[in-house]
């Protein structure tokens, strides 16, 4: 299972290589000043090692010649693979222990000795508790690379699986976001967090970064990053142990290459573009003349990936028949999404009520834009009432012991439901007189935004200031003002020294 | 010995090797020998334990070569266009084999002096001819039991053509190896081979002993001064034919004896018995094949 020879030649034949990444490792470990900052560096380099060895390693399997060189050799290909498996564990672990090491080393020092503490001060047991929860998710970062690399038939198709396959969950990501952001009025975005167990190097940095700072193992993140090692196990097996020699140079036609790669990323370009129909355009026609060109060139771009599959210049009319495809069900899927507001998902939410309180900020228009950090394009007169903040949240807001009445959550529901009409027909809200309700659920992990393009009236505020749950403030900029259940205003905190009544 | 049994191997749709059977044995030099894209580089990697077999397997030693890495121990491929590691040297490549083989050191200097190659530059900066002699020491300096060459004189000189042939022999004649070769310089075979293979759509057509399969074909010349029944030469395995006039020539596959007597029987004026050279011998057979 591991050829102590060919181990051998692997330390001799890349030693340069060896010698230069540990020296990089350790001038960073022990040049930088700032504490935790060489753990985060030595990450980022560890996470490249992860990529730039297998490279190295396994490069023979995609050459023609060198492909006869290394498989004629009396070493078992599963030998092969353990041991270069091995070697480029070695090589990226080596650098995320040092960077582990410089890191305890340096939290034994006062802060101001060495600098200021990102993160937090390490002891010797995160450094240890780094030492050992690394090893694991080293090794299924470089077999979980190394299968990316295979799954090519030469060296540049097996960089760009590496890549694309890197980067595809944030793709995914950012599609099911923009999709929430797009089309669902109040851009509440699911938990997409499962989308980084298909990650191992995020997997890894947040386990990485965890430990620095908490001196917590994240076990859901080091658990994904088994199941990743234990499924890259199999992919290694088959993609090294069984495969064919004769792939090395020639075109990758592994279910997992091309043209599968091409046609999802074509799919995230093109779904990206058709946002922008489906945020900012009415009319089909207007959209399309604006970005004719964008269409044109990520045509284009399609014909180049398609040629850098092949390697030679392909064009069938499949291709822009598959093109034309994507992008009229983009069109159609983003005009469905709209009509149909954000597929009735925009509606799942339900009203606030029960034990939810509410607290709302009031800004009046005033020559200081930059109050509380927020920045307005002011248009009201001075003094005048522009526009409410609202939240209503599933957690008790301090010395709230009181539950929403129905009536606040009549009022509330009456312009979130306004603002969720404003989202679909266009109507954007400008930040005077508007409305910004926020609902943040039990634990706060995601929101519900909505903005009406309408203030909440004066007589609604000032139902709303009878309700106990309701916590009003009144922001000028002479201070911060609550409005009470009798309906006084009374200053809560003052921004100058001599504040009275606006 | 060597033994290849039902070896089919395709590559997509083109299947190359189709259920060969062959058997080559210790101490011998085979030749082997095709039209270009016959397949014998693919033979020679299946042989090596390179390429995996869709069908069937081979044996050395009675040891399958694409399972037992420990046989592969015992075999040494030199391709037609062999790889080298980038800024890879003579030294780091010997470091290289020495690490998987058991390299004769006495046979390495002896090698290197005789191919006049320097250990330390890089074998980037060598010539095409110097590249394969490069690996020619490499294979001769481990002492493989079974040597495969594929294209072995491509771009070597005379000079070194003569002393890799020289070479060869002395290394069969001390160690009892096997060696197969795969050339198209059928010259070259013909001077250092005891056997050979001709492989022909898939399957080694024909194959055995390079003199007797010399000797059992020959071309044959006669004159006639009146016509003659040429249902007569049906009864002859005729590889090649051409008749100018009233001379005809053949190139007929069986016993030398008994067809010059079968053929005195028409009373020619003129019978010429021509023994083939191994160029010839593969050219016929293929046009035999053909047929």
């Amino acid at each position: 299972m591991f050829s102590k020879e060919y181990f051998r030649y692997l330390l001799s034949s890349n030693r340069y290589l060896l010698i230069l990444l540990l020296l990089v490792g350790m001038l960073n470990a022990l040049g930088n000043t700032i504490r935790g900052l060489d753990l985060i560096l030595q990450g980022i380099f560890a996470a490249g090692c992860s990529f730039i060895l297998p490279m190295i390693v396994f490069y023979h399997v995609h050459d023609k010649k060198a492909v006869d060189s290394y498989l004629s050799l009396p070493v078992s290909r599963k030998a092969m693979l353990v041991t270069g498996i091995v070697f480029c564990f070695l090589g990226v672990y080596l650098m995320i222990a040092i960077g582990c090491i410089a890191f305890g080393i340096k939290g034994q020092y006062p802060a101001d000795v060495i600098g200021s503490s990102l993160p937090s001060p390490s002891q010797p047991f995160n450094v240890l508790l780094a030492l050992a929860v690394m090893a694991p998710t080293c090794l299924a970062l470089v077999m979980f690379n190394t299968a990316l690399y295979l799954i090519g038939n030469d060296l540049i198709d097996g960089v760009i699986m590496m890549g694309a396959y890197t980067c595809l969950p944030l793709a995914i990501y950012i599609v099911i976001s923009s999709f929430f952001y797009s089309f669902v009025a109040g851009g509440n975005n699911p938990d997409l967090s499962v989308i980084r167990f298909f990650s191992p190097i995020y997997m890894s940095a947040e386990l990485l970064l965890m430990i620095a700072e908490q001196g917590k193992v994240y076990w859901s993140s080091l658990i994904g990053l088994c199941i990743a090692a234990l499924l890259s196990a199999y992919l290694l097996h088959r993609s090294y142990v069984l495969r064919k020699a004769e792939r090395a140079n020639s075109r990758s036609t592994s279910f997992f290459s091309y043209p599968l790669v091409i046609n999802l990323y074509l799919i995230v370009c093109v779904y990206a573009i058709a946002t922008l129909y489906g945020m900012r355009y009415k009319a089909l026609g207007e959209f399309l003349g604006d970005h004719f060109v964008l269409y044109i060139l990520l045509f284009a771009a399609f014909v180049a990936a398609y040629f850098l599959y092949r390697r030679k210049f392909y064009f069938n009319f499949r291709l822009p028949l598959f093109y034309l495809a994507v992008v009229l069900v983009s069109l159609l899927f983003v005009s469905s999404a709209r009509s149909s507001r954000g597929f009735g998902l925009s509606d799942r939410y339900e009203k606030a009520k029960g034990p939810d309180t509410v607290s709302i900020d009031i800004w009046y228009a005033d020559n200081n834009n930059e109050v509380n950090d927020y920045i307005f394009e002011q248009q009201g007169k001075r003094g005048e009432y522009v526009g409410v903040f609202v939240q209503v949240n599933g957690d008790k807001i301090a010395n709230q012991v009181s539950l929403m009445s129905e009536e606040t959550s009549d009022i509330i529901e009456r312009y979130r439901k306004k603002a969720i009409d404003d989202f679909y027909e266009g109507e954007y809200a400008e930040y005077e007189a508007s409305s910004h309700i926020t609902i943040v659920p039990d634990g706060g992990f995601s929101y519900s935004q909505y903005t009406c393009n309408e203030a909440i009236a004066l007589k609604d505020l000032i139902a709303l200031a009878k309700d106990p749950s309701v916590r009003i403030t009144v922001t000028t900029e002479e201070g911060e003002y609550r409005i009470g259940t009798d309906g006084t205003l009374r200053i809560y905190h003052s921004y100058v020294p001599d504040v009275t009544k606006p | 010995m060597l033994r290849i049994e039902r070896l089919s191997k395709a590559f997509r749709d083109k299947k190359v090797l189709d259920g060969l059977n062959l058997i080559v044995n210790e101490g011998s030099m085979f030749g082997l020998v095709g039209v270009n894209g016959a397949g014998k580089s693919t033979l020679l990697r299946c042989v090596s334990g390179i390429y995996d077999t869709d069908e069937g397997a081979v044996y050395f030693n009675e040891k399958n070569t694409y399972e037992d890495e420990k046989i592969r121990k015992q075999i040494f491929f030199v391709s037609d266009d062999p790889y080298y590691p980038p800024a890879a040297t003579i030294r780091s490549l010997k470091d290289f084999y020495a690490s998987f083989y058991d390299l004769n050191e006495e046979a390495y200097e002896k090698l290197l002096k005789l191919f006049a190659l320097s250990e330390n530059k890089p074998v980037s900066s060598f010539s095409k001819g110097m590249k394969r002699q490069t690996m020619l020491l490499f294979a001769l300096s481990i002492r493989p039991k079974l040597l495969l060459l594929d294209e072995a004189f491509d771009g070597l000189d005379p000079i070194v053509r003569h002393e890799l042939k020289k070479l060869l022999y002395e290394f069969i004649e001390e160690d009892g190896s096997t060696i197969i070769i795969s050339s198209h310089n059928l010259k070259e075979l013909e001077d250092i081979c005891d056997s050979y293979g001709i492989l022909e759509n898939g399957k080694i057509s024909s194959y055995g002993d390079l003199l007797e399969s010399k000797a059992n074909i020959n071309k044959y010349q006669l004159a006639f001064n009146t016509p003659v029944d040429e249902s007569f030469f049906k009864q002859f395995e005729i590889l090649h034919s051409h008749r100018e006039g009233s001379v005809y020539s053949f190139v007929i596959k069986g016993e030398r004896s008994e067809i010059e007597e079968k053929l005195r029987s028409l009373h020619p004026l003129i019978l010429d018995t021509l023994p083939v050279n191994f160029e010839e011998l593969f050219i016929y057979e293929h046009e035999g094949g053909d047929r």
